[in-house]
Parts: structure tokens; C-alpha cells; sequence
């Protein structure tokens, strides 16, 4: 006996198509689909099936989310370029690993995170997540102005506390000034403080007018 | 004033698809007498992207169709030409039948 699932095409394969199609040929688009992925399962073709099916999506998702969900495409974009060039930098300065450390990463984001978790709402950032990624420029205004304050409590909590952090860290230097030892290490960490709030600022600043442009557009 | 332009290769295949399946001429149904008859396997989004820019262009108007259960209950997207689009295809077959007027491919090379 068959198995009814069988029949329904690869749901992220048609999630992502119905994201990237223009709004008027996600029925048809995905219809036509799903008809000649039915004729090729009947045919008990399965695998060739789901195969045909995800190319098929994944072929005609890229080519229309460049002009559908242009805005995300590059946010992501250029986050990757941002990675990129910090990593490359990284790299010809010494080594990526010396710009890693935990106890820095702990001191920044968790509590930045927690800080929009509280001066905001569990929804709030659920929804300015869900419209940075959506492009979308229909919702009501007041959603725009509330996610754009996520961003900004996120970002800015992350550079006061990198700040923060890094003062303490000048403190506990300024103690053990005859110790050069415990003085290299210390200092590199407060610093390292620092990049990553300055890093989460930036970052959340890029989402923070994108949601404008949205807003305005 | 800006001359006519003639239509692409994809295009007229198109057109002559859209002629041959009559008033069955949606998505799918293009996609699968294409592959068949001249082995174009193309992705629907292709297909799709240039079926809206002859549209956009007034060579072919389209309306929906009802609803099916195997397509999920989604509706079909029927294309028709319009008589703009069946000039534009009479003009690229003349066209390309003068060009080929008195030429033999052995004259160009070809054994």
C-alpha cells in the first residue's frame, strides 16, 4: 500500500519557492509542481521525483528571490562580506584564533540579548526577526518602529557592555601594572570585549535602517 | 522610430507551444511539450519568467482555471495569444525564411 505522504512534494523545497516566487505565480508556479511531481511519483519514479521536485525549486527560487527578496539577499550579503574580510583580516594579522575567547563572547552577548529579551518582548524580537527576513513593506507601521527598537536595544546594549567590560578589564590592568605577564593577557581580552560589542553594534545597525527602508518603501 | 524588434529563439518556441496545446496551454503542460518535442528541459521558472515578460510585452493574455486536487488545489494559469503575438511570430518566421531563401549550409563551411 502506498503511502499517502508520498504524494506531497518536498515541503522546504516548495516553502522556499513560495518565499522567492512574486506573489501572482506562487499558485500556479507551485501547482504546475506538484501536478508533474504526482505524474512522476505515479509513474513509481519516487526518488527521481523528489530530485526533479527540489531542482526544479531550487533552480527557479534563486533565479526569482534576486528579484523578489533583493532587499534580504543582500543584507545577507554583505553580513557575509563583513565575516569575510574580519576573517581575512584575522588571518594576515596572526591567527583567527587569537581574536577568540569565550569568556568575552559570554560577557557580551548573553546579556545583550537579555537585555532586548526584558526592554522589550519575547514577541517583539520574534517579529523583528521574522520582518528583517520576509522583506516585507506591507505590515502597519507601528510593527516597524517596535522592531527597529529590538535592533537598537540589542546593538546598543552590546557596545555599552563591550565598553563596560572593558573598563573593568583597564582596572583589574592598573593593578598588576609591574606584571607584565598577567597584564598582555588581561588587556587583549578587554579589548576583544570591545570588538564584539562594537561588531554586534554594527551589525544590528545595518538591520535597524534596513527595517527603515522597509518602513518607508 | 525604433524599429521592431523580432522575437528570440525561446520565445517562439513558446508562442508555437502555446498555438499547438490550443485552450490546454498552461505551465506544466508547455514544460512537457517541450521537453518532448525538441528536448528543452526547462525549470519552471524560466518558463514562468518569460511567459510574463510576453505578457508584459501585450503578445499573450492569461486568466486562471480551476482548481484541481493534484496540483494540491491550486488553479492553473491559462495563456492565449493575442493577435499582437501572432504578428510578432508571422513576422520572425518570414524573417527567418528570406534569410535561409537560396542558402545551402555546404556554402558555409559545412560538410
Amino acid at each position: 500500500m502506498k503511502n499517502p505522504n508520498y504524494s506531497q512534494p518536498p515541503k522546504i523545497a516548495s516553502q522556499f519557492l513560495s518565499w522567492a516566487l512574486p506573489e501572482a505565480l506562487i499558485e500556479p508556479v507551485l501547482g504546475d509542481l506538484s501536478e508533474e511531481y504526482l505524474q512522476r511519483i505515479s509513474n513509481n519514479q519516487l526518488i527521481g521525483a523528489n530530485y526533479w521536485y527540489w531542482r526544479q525549486a531550487v533552480k527557479s527560487g534563486i533565479q526569482f528571490m534576486f528579484k523578489t527578496q533583493r532587499g534580504f539577499v543582500m543584507f545577507i550579503f554583505s553580513v557575509f562580506l563583513f565575516l569575510g574580510f574580519t576573517l581575512m583580516a584575522m588571518v594576515l594579522a596572526s591567527s583567527p584564533s587569537l581574536y577568540m575567547d569565550m569568556q568575552s563572547i559570554l560577557i557580551v552577548f548573553p546579556p545583550a540579548i537579555a537585555f532586548t529579551y526584558a526592554s522589550t518582548s519575547t514577541k517583539d524580537v520574534k517579529r523583528a526577526f521574522a520582518i528583517l527576513f520576509s522583506n516585507d513593506s506591507s505590515q502597519d507601521g507601528q510593527l516597524y518602529i517596535s522592531s527597529k527598537r529590538v535592533f537598537s536595544v540589542l546593538g546598543n546594549s552590546g557596545i555599552i557592555l563591550g565598553i563596560f567590560m572593558t573598563l573593568i578589564g583597564w582596572v583589574a590592568m592598573g593593578e598588576h601594572l609591574d606584571d607584565m605577564t598577567y597584564f598582555g593577557s588581561a588587556f587583549a581580552v578587554s579589548i576583544l570585549t570591545l570588538i564584539y560589542g562594537i561588531a554586534l553594534k554594527m551589525l544590528c545597525y545595518v538591520a535597524e535602517q534596513k527595517i527603515q527602508t522597509l518602513s518607508e518603501s | 522610430m525604433e524599429k521592431e524588434k523580432f522575437l528570440g529563439e525561446f520565445e517562439q518556441f513558446l508562442l508555437l507551444s502555446i498555438l499547438k496545446l490550443g485552450d490546454n496551454a498552461y505551465g506544466s503542460a508547455i514544460r512537457q511539450l517541450l521537453a518532448v518535442t525538441i528536448n528543452r528541459d526547462v525549470t519552471i521558472g524560466a518558463l514562468y519568467t518569460t511567459l510574463e515578460r510576453l505578457e508584459k510585452k501585450g503578445l499573450l493574455d492569461s486568466k486562471m482555471g480551476e482548481v484541481t486536487p493534484e496540483r494540491g488545489g491550486r488553479a492553473k494559469k491559462y495563456f492565449r495569444i493575442t493577435a499582437k503575438g501572432q504578428h510578432a511570430l508571422r513576422r520572425s518566421k518570414q524573417a527567418l525564411t528570406s534569410m535561409w531563401e537560396n542558402v545551402a549550409l555546404s556554402q558555409l563551411g559545412c560538410k
